[in-house]
C-alpha cells in the first residue's frame, strides 16, 4: 500500500466507525426535536415543545443542581487526595509512581458494582451521612482519571530540576509549588479537573445502589423518565450529551493551545 | 519523610475508608450465613445454583463475544488513527475519550430509540415495510450496546502502542531485505501482540463489571453477575447482602487475577527486549 | 586555616540503599575555580547535591567558609546551583527569572531592578530581559541560568554539567566565559563535567573521582603529568600504558633518572614521539611499522607496531609528510618525558 492509498484507508475506516458510534446519539437529538417519530423514515415534524416542558420542571432543576453539587465535591477531593501526591512523585521519587499504578487498573478490578457492595456492608448501619460515603467513593473511582491527567501535566519539563532550584535560590518549599510548579501544570490541572468532574457528573451506579434512589441526580432522573417519557428523557439525553461535547470541545482547545509548544518548544539556535 | 507523611494523608485516608476496609469487611461478609455465623454455604450456593450459575454464564458470553469484536475493530481504528494528521488525532481521541462518559443511561436510551419496539429502526423499516428481526433487549443486543464504549475503550489503550511502532522499522527491515510478511512476524506481532491480550483482558473486565447499561437497557431480565449482584442489595424481600458479598469478591479475585496476567504478559515482553 | 573555604569530610552517601559515596575527603580554595571531573556513573552529581542541601541525609561533615553545612535545607546554604538542564522558570520573563532569589529575600524592589540590570549586562542578555525563556537559544538559556545564581553573591557556586546540553562550538565559548566571570566577580566554583578537555581548559584544580572515591586532586599539569594511579593514567588524556618489562623491552633503562622497575606502570603520552633524535636529551629510538593513520586536522594521528610486536599510539603535528605506512620507521622518545604510574600502584 502506498502511504496515499493507506490514508485514504484509514480515513475511510475512522468516518465508517465514527458513524457506527455517533449513529444512536443523533438519532436520539433528532427524536427530541420531533413532534412525533412512529412508522415513517422521517420524523412528522420539529418542536421545541419537549425542552420547554423539561427545562422548566422543577425535578430538572433540583437533579441537575444535585449532579453539580457532586462533580464539584469529588473535584476538589480528587486534587486534594493526587495534586499532592502526583507533585510528589514527580519531583521527589519517580520511583514511587510504580506503586501508584494499582490505581489505574482499580475501575477494572473492583468495578463501581463491587465496591458498592462492600460499602453497603460497612456503613449501612453506621451513623455516618451516607452522602459523605458517596462523595468519597466517587473519588475514589474518578482517581484513574485524574491521576493520569495530572501525571501527563509533568511530562516534558524537568520539573524536578525548577523546583529544586527554587529551594536553592532560597525559597521555602510550598511557595517554591505555589510560584513554580502550579503556574507550569495549569492546563494539566484544568484537564484534570474536566474530566474528573464529568465522570462524577454523570455517576450512577454508587449513587443509585447506595443511597438507594432517595437523592435523584441528573442520571437517575434521566433513567425514571427514560421508563415513563421517552421525549423528555430524548430531551435530557441530548442535554447531557451537549454537555459532554461542550467539554471536550473545551479539552481539545487546551490541547491544542498547550500541548504543542509544551511538548516541543520551538529551538532557538545558538550562533 | 514528615514531608512524605503529609503529601500522601489525603490519599490513605480515601482508599482506607472507601476502598481497603469496604473490601476487607466485603471478603468477611462473604463468609456469613445471615445470621452472622461463619459458613461457606454462600460459596456452595454460587456454584450449585442454576440461577446463579446461568448469571455466570450470561455475563461471560457478552463480555467474551463483546470484547472479543471491540478488539478486532479497535485494532483497526487504532492503527487507522495513527495515520491521521496530528489535530485530527487530538480531536478523536478527546472524542473517544468522551464517549466512554455517553455508556450507561444514556447510551442504553438511544440504543433503545434506535432499535426499540417504539423506535426509529422499526418505524423505518415498518414504513418500508421490510422485515426486522434486531432485537435489541436480548442477548445480542446487549452485546451489541457493549460495542459501544469497548471499542473507544480499546482504542484509547491500543493508540498509545500503534504510535510507538517507528514507521522507520518498516524501512530499516525493508533495507535488509525482509519480506513485508517477515515485518509482520518479527516485528508486528511480538510488540502489538502482548499488548493486545492485555488490552483484551481490560475489556473484558470491563464488560464484566458494567451495571449501568445493561441494567437500563433490560432492567432485571438479562441477569448477569452485576445486575445479580445489584438485586441482591436492592431487591426488597429477595436481598441478600452476604451473598453479593460473595459474588463481588468472587469478581474483584477473577477481574485482578486476569488484569495482573495480562499486564505481566506485556511486561515481560519488555523486559525482554 | 583560610586555605580550605570548603571542607568534605567523611561524606558518606546512601541512595535507596545503595552506598554510592563512603568516607570522601576533599577541600577546595576560596575564589578558585574546581572542576569536579568522572565518568558518567562515579557519583559526581550526588557529592553536588548533598553540597546544595538537595540531600540532608548524609554521614560525615560538609564545611563552608568554616561552619557546618550539612544538616542545614537548601534554602539556607547561602549556595548558588546550576542546573544541566537549565532550569528556568517557564512562567517568568527572563528579568523575573533572575529576580527570583533577590524576591525571596524581600529586597527593595530598586535595588533588585539595579543587581539584576547589571548581572544580565554582565552576561550580554541585558536585551533579553522581558523575553521567555522559551524564547532563547539553549546558550543564552543557560547564562540566565548562571546570571540568576551569581547574582545572589553565594559564597559557593555550584555548576552541574552546566554545557553538556549545548553545541561543541558554543560550549567552548561559554566554558571561557564561566571562567570570566569567575574572576571579575571573584566567585568561588565547583564546576562537574565528564568532559577533560573542558576540566582542563577552565580549572585552577581538578578533582578526578571514579566509583565514589576522590582519585587525585590537583591542577590540570600535576594530574595530567603526574597520575596517582592506573585510572588516572588511563582515564587523563591519551596515553600508551605499558608495564615496565615492556618498557625494558622497547630500551628504556631508566625514567626519569630513575630505574625501570619490570612490575611498575609507565606512560608514554602519544604526542611525546618525535621523528628525529634529540640533541641534548637521552633519546630511545623505537623502530617498527605504521599499521594505519588518520588525519585530525592539526595533527596526525597513527598505530605504530614495534620490531617485538607492542601497538602504540603515535601522535605527530601535521607539519612536514605523513609517516610512510608499512615500511620500517624509527621513531624517537626522550627517557625524560615517561611517566610513571603513581606511588600507589608501583
Amino acid at each position: 500500500m502506498t502511504p496515499k492509498t493507506s490514508r485514504r484507508v484509514a480515513q475511510a475506516i475512522i468516518t465508517f466507525l465514527f458513524i457506527y458510534l455517533a449513529t444512536p446519539i443523533v438519532v436520539t437529538i433528532i427524536y427530541s426535536f420531533s413532534t412525533s417519530w412512529v412508522k415513517s423514515i422521517a420524523p412528522a415534524g420539529l418542536t421545541l415543545k419537549w425542552y420547554g416542558q423539561l427545562v422548566t420542571n422543577p425535578e430538572f432543576t433540583t437533579a441537575l443542581i444535585r449532579s453539580l453539587g457532586l462533580g464539584l465535591l469529588t473535584t476538589v477531593i480528587a486534587m486534594i487526595c493526587f495534586l499532592p501526591v502526583v507533585f510528589y512523585a514527580n519531583v521527589y521519587s519517580p520511583s514511587v509512581k510504580s506503586h501508584l499504578r494499582f490505581i489505574t487498573v482499580l475501575p477494572f478490578t473492583i468495578p463501581g458494582i463491587i465496591l458498592v457492595t462492600g460499602l453497603i456492608q460497612l456503613y449501612a448501619n453506621l451513623p455516618i451521612p451516607k452522602i459523605l460515603i458517596l462523595v468519597l467513593a466517587i473519588s475514589l473511582l474518578s482517581l484513574p482519571m485524574t491521576y493520569q491527567a495530572l501525571d501527563n501535566a509533568f511530562i516534558g519539563r524537568d520539573f524536578r530540576a525548577m523546583f529544586e532550584q527554587a529551594l536553592v535560590l532560597g525559597d521555602k518549599p510550598f511557595t517554591a509549588f505555589v510560584k513554580i510548579i502550579i503556574p507550569n501544570i495549569r492546563a494539566g490541572i484544568l484537564v484534570a479537573m474536566l474530566l474528573t468532574f464529568t465522570s462524577a457528573f454523570g455517576e450512577y451506579v454508587l449513587t443509585n445502589l447506595l443511597l438507594g434512589g432517595n437523592f435523584e441526580t441528573l442520571k437517575i432522573y434521566m433513567f425514571r423518565l427514560m421508563q415513563s417519557n421517552g421525549q423528555a428523557s430524548s430531551v435530557l439525553t441530548t442535554i447531557y450529551f451537549l454537555f459532554l461535547a461542550l467539554i471536550s470541545l473545551i479539552l481539545i482547545i487546551i490541547m491544542q493551545r498547550y500541548s504543542a509548544p509544551h511538548k516541543s518548544p520551538k529551538e532557538v539556535p545558538d550562533h | 519523610m514528615r514531608t512524605r507523611l503529609k503529601v500522601f494523608f489525603p490519599l490513605s485516608i480515601l482508599v482506607v475508608l472507601v476502598l481497603l476496609l469496604p473490601i476487607l469487611i466485603m471478603v468477611i461478609a462473604s463468609f456469613q450465613s445471615t445470621d452472622g455465623s461463619f459458613s461457606l454455604a454462600n460459596y456452595q450456593q454460587v456454584i450449585t445454583n442454576h440461577y446463579y450459575l446461568k448469571a455466570i454464564r450470561n455475563s461471560l458470553g457478552i463480555s467474551v463475544v463483546a470484547s472479543a469484536v471491540s478488539l478486532i475493530i479497535a485494532v483497526i481504528g487504532a492503527w487507522a488513527l495513527t495515520r491521521l494528521s496530528q489535530k485530527t488525532k487530538n480531536i478523536l481521541i478527546t472524542l473517544f475519550n468522551m464517549s466512554a462518559s455517553f455508556a450507561g443511561v444514556p447510551l442504553a436510551f438511544s440504543l433503545i430509540i434506535l432499535f426499540g419496539n417504539a423506535g426509529v429502526w422499526k418505524a423505518m423499516t415498518a414504513a418500508m415495510h421490510l422485515k426486522d428481526s434486531l432485537e435489541i433487549y436480548s442477548l445480542t443486543g446487549t452485546t451489541l450496546a457493549f460495542t459501544f464504549f469497548e471499542i473507544p475503550l480499546g482504542i484509547m489503550f491500543l493508540f498509545p502502542v500503534f504510535e510507538e511502532l517507528n514507521p522507520e522499522w518498516r524501512e530499516i527491515s525493508a533495507v535488509l531485505g525482509a519480506k513485508p510478511l517477515f515485518f509482520f512476524k518479527k516485528v508486528i506481532l511480538p510488540v502489538i501482540l502482548p499488548n493486545m491480550i492485555e488490552v483484551f483482558t481490560l475489556l473484558f473486565a470491563n464488560a464484566m463489571g458494567t451495571y449501568e447499561t445493561i441494567y437500563a437497557l433490560t432492567g432485571n431480565s438479562i441477569v448477569t453477575i452485576p445486575i445479580l449482584i445489584g438485586t441482591l442489595i436492592d431487591g426488597g424481600l429477595t436481598a441478600n447482602i452476604p451473598l453479593a458479598c460473595t459474588f463481588a469478591t468472587l469478581f474483584a479475585l477473577v477481574m485482578t487475577f486476569i488484569v495482573w496476567v495480562g499486564n505481566r504478559v506485556t511486561r515481560s515482553k519488555r523486559e525482554a527486549a | 586555616m583560610p586555605e580550605a573555604f570548603l571542607q568534605i569530610e567523611d561524606l558518606g552517601i546512601n541512595l535507596s540503599g545503595n552506598s554510592i559515596i563512603n568516607q570522601m575527603n576533599f577541600t577546595i580554595k576560596k575564589n578558585t575555580l574546581t572542576t569536579f571531573l568522572g565518568p558518567s556513573g562515579s557519583g559526581k552529581t550526588t557529592v553536588l547535591r548533598a553540597i546544595a542541601g538537595l540531600n540532608t541525609q548524609v554521614a560525615g561533615a560538609i564545611r563552608l567558609d568554616g561552619e557546618e553545612i550539612h544538616a542545614l535545607p537548601a534554602n539556607q546554604r547561602n549556595i548558588g546551583m546550576v542546573f544541566q538542564s537549565y532550569a528556568l522558570f517557564p512562567n517568568m520573563t527572563i528579568f523575573d527569572n533572575v529576580a527570583y532569589g533577590l524576591r525571596v529575600q524581600k529586597k527593595p524592589a530598586a535595588e533588585i531592578e539595579q543587581a539584576v540590570m547589571e548581572m544580565l549586562e554582565t552576561v550580554s542578555l541585558a536585551k533579553k530581559k522581558d523575553a521567555y525563556p522559551d524564547q532563547l537559544s539553549g546558550g543564552q538559556k543557560q547564562r540566565v541560568a548562571i546570571a540568576r545564581a551569581m547574582v545572589l553573591q553565594p559564597k559557593l557556586l555550584l555548576l552541574d554539567e552546566p554545557l553538556s546540553a549545548l553545541d561543541a562550538k558554543i560550549r567552548v565559548k561559554l566554558r571561557e566565559q564561566i571562567r570570566k566571570y569567575q574572576q571579575k566577580l571573584g566567585i568561588t566554583m565547583l564546576f562537574v563535567t565528564h568532559d577533560q578537555a573542558e576540566a582542563m581548559a577552565i580549572s585552577d584544580d581538578i578533582i578526578v573521582m571514579n566509583d565514589g572515591q576522590v582519585q587525585q586532586q590537583g591542577s590540570p599539569m600535576d594530574i595530567y603529568a603526574n597520575p596517582a594511579n592506573l585510572f588516572m593514567a588511563q582515564f587523563i588524556g591519551n596515553h600508551n600504558l605499558l608495564t615496565g618489562a615492556e618498557l625494558r623491552q622497547l630500551g628504556f633503562q631508566s625514567a626519569r633518572g630513575t630505574a625501570v622497575h619490570d612490575a611498575a606502570h609507565y606512560i608514554i603520552r602519544p604526542e611525546l614521539f618525535c621523528p628525529t633524535a634529540s640533541t641534548t636529551e637521552t633519546s630511545v629510538p623505537i623502530t617498527g611499522k605504521i599499521t594505519s593513520r588518520a588525519v585530525l586536522g592539526d595533527r596526525i594521528q597513527y598505530r605504530f607496531k614495534t620490531a617485538a610486536g607492542l601497538k602504540l599510539k603515535v601522535e605527530l603535528l601535521n607539519q612536514e609528510e605523513p609517516l610512510p605506512m608499512d615500511s620500517d620507521v624509527t621513531l624517537y622518545v626522550q627517557e625524560r618525558t615517561i611517566q610513571k604510574v603513581g606511588a600507589t600502584n608501583a
